[in-house]
C-alpha cells in the first residue's frame, strides 16, 4: 500500500508496492508515446540539428482533443497568433515533454520497492509528467468543468461501495485517474515543504 | 476545458490613429514595443490547486501567498494575469506554462 511523500532534506521519500509503480511507469509510457515528437531524434545531435533546421510544426490545432489539451492554442480569439506560436513552438514543447516524463520514469525504474527514493529533480518532473498524464486521463473521461470532477469523485466513491456498476474500461480510467491525482498531490505537497 | 470550437479570427487591430486637424499637433502613439503584454492562464478541471501554486512558485518565483491568490483568481474567476511585459516575455512564460501541463494565453493588455 503506498504513502506519501516524506521530505528527507533534498530528497522525497514514499513506499510504494512494486505493483504500484508498475502502474505508473506504465501510464507515463504511454503518456510519452503520445506526446512525443512525431519525427524520432536520430541520437546523433548533429543530424538532430540538420534534421531539426526545417523543424517546424503543423499550424493546425491537433485533431485528439487529449492531444489539443496538452498542446494548446496560445491564443483564444487570434487563429493566426495561435498558429505562429504553434509552428513555432509545438516540437520543442513535445521534445521537453517527452524528455520530463523520461526523468520521472528513471526515477520510478531506480526504486527498490517498497522504497521510492527521489532527488528533487525527479520529482520535479514527476509531478510535471503525472500533469500530462492526469490531462490525458481526463479528457478520456470527459472532464471538461470542475463540476464534472466532482460528478466523478462521487461516482467513484459511489463504484468502490458497490452502488453502480461502471463498464471495466471506463472503471479502470477512474481508478487510475484518482491514484495519480493522489500521487500528484503528495509529491507536490512534499516539493512546496521544502 | 479543451478545445473549443474554433473561432474566427478577430480583426486586425489597426494602428491608432488620432484624428488630425490641419495644423493641429497628432497626440504620438506609444511605439508598439512599449505596449504591454500579458500571460493568461485559464481554469481546468485536472489541475490541482496545490500543483498550480507550485508552478506560480516555481517558473515566476512568486512569494507562496502570492501564487496562492493567483491560482485562486484562476479558479474562482476562470483565468488570471500571471505575469505581463515584453511580448517575447509573455510568448516564453506561455511556452513554460504549457510545459507543466497549464492552458495558458498571450495578448496585448487591453
Amino acid at each position: 500500500m503506498a504513502s506519501t511523500f516524506r521530505r528527507r532534506g533534498q530528497r522525497l521519500v514514499a513506499t510504494f508496492d512494486a505493483e504500484e509503480i508498475q502502474v505508473v511507469a506504465h501510464v507515463l509510457e504511454l503518456t510519452r508515446a503520445f506526446v512525443a515528437p512525431e519525427r524520432e531524434e536520430t541520437g546523433d545531435p548533429f543530424l538532430d540539428l540538420v534534421e531539426g533546421l526545417g523543424d517546424e510544426a503543423d499550424p493546425e490545432e491537433p485533431s485528439d482533443p487529449a492531444l489539443a489539451r496538452l498542446l494548446p492554442p496560445a491564443s483564444r480569439d487570434d487563429a493566426e497568433q495561435a498558429a505562429e506560436f504553434r509552428r513555432l513552438t509545438e516540437h520543442g514543447l513535445r521534445r521537453r515533454k517527452a524528455a520530463t516524463i523520461s526523468t520521472a520514469l528513471a526515477a520510478l525504474a531506480a526504486a527498490e520497492p517498497p522504497l521510492l527514493e527521489i532527488d528533487l529533480d525527479q520529482a520535479r518532473a514527476l509531478a510535471i509528467a503525472l500533469t500530462d498524464a492526469r490531462l490525458i486521463l481526463g479528457e478520456r473521461l470527459g472532464l471538461r468543468t470542475d463540476e464534472d470532477s466532482e460528478r466523478l469523485h462521487q461516482e467513484l466513491e459511489a463504484m468502490l461501495a458497490g452502488e453502480v456498476e461502471v463498464d471495466p474500461g471506463t472503471a479502470q480510467k477512474m481508478a487510475y485517474y484518482d491514484f495519480l491525482s493522489w500521487l500528484q498531490e503528495s509529491v507536490t505537497a512534499a516539493l512546496m515543504a521544502g | 476545458m479543451p478545445v473549443d470550437a474554433p473561432q474566427p479570427p478577430a480583426p486586425p487591430a489597426g494602428p491608432q490613429t488620432t484624428p488630425e486637424e490641419k495644423g493641429a499637433v497628432g497626440v504620438l502613439d506609444r511605439p508598439e514595443a512599449d505596449v504591454p503584454w500579458v500571460t493568461l492562464v485559464w481554469n481546468d478541471p485536472v489541475n490541482l490547486m496545490s500543483y498550480v501554486t507550485w508552478v506560480f512558485q516555481t517558473h515566476f518565483g512568486y512569494p507562496r501567498a502570492r501564487a496562492e491568490a493567483l491560482m485562486m483568481d484562476v479558479h474562482t474567476k476562470g483565468r488570471a494575469v500571471v505575469s505581463t511585459g515584453t511580448r517575447e516575455k509573455c510568448e516564453a512564460d506561455t511556452e513554460a506554462m504549457h510545459g507543466y501541463g497549464l492552458w495558458a494565453t498571450f495578448q496585448k493588455d487591453d
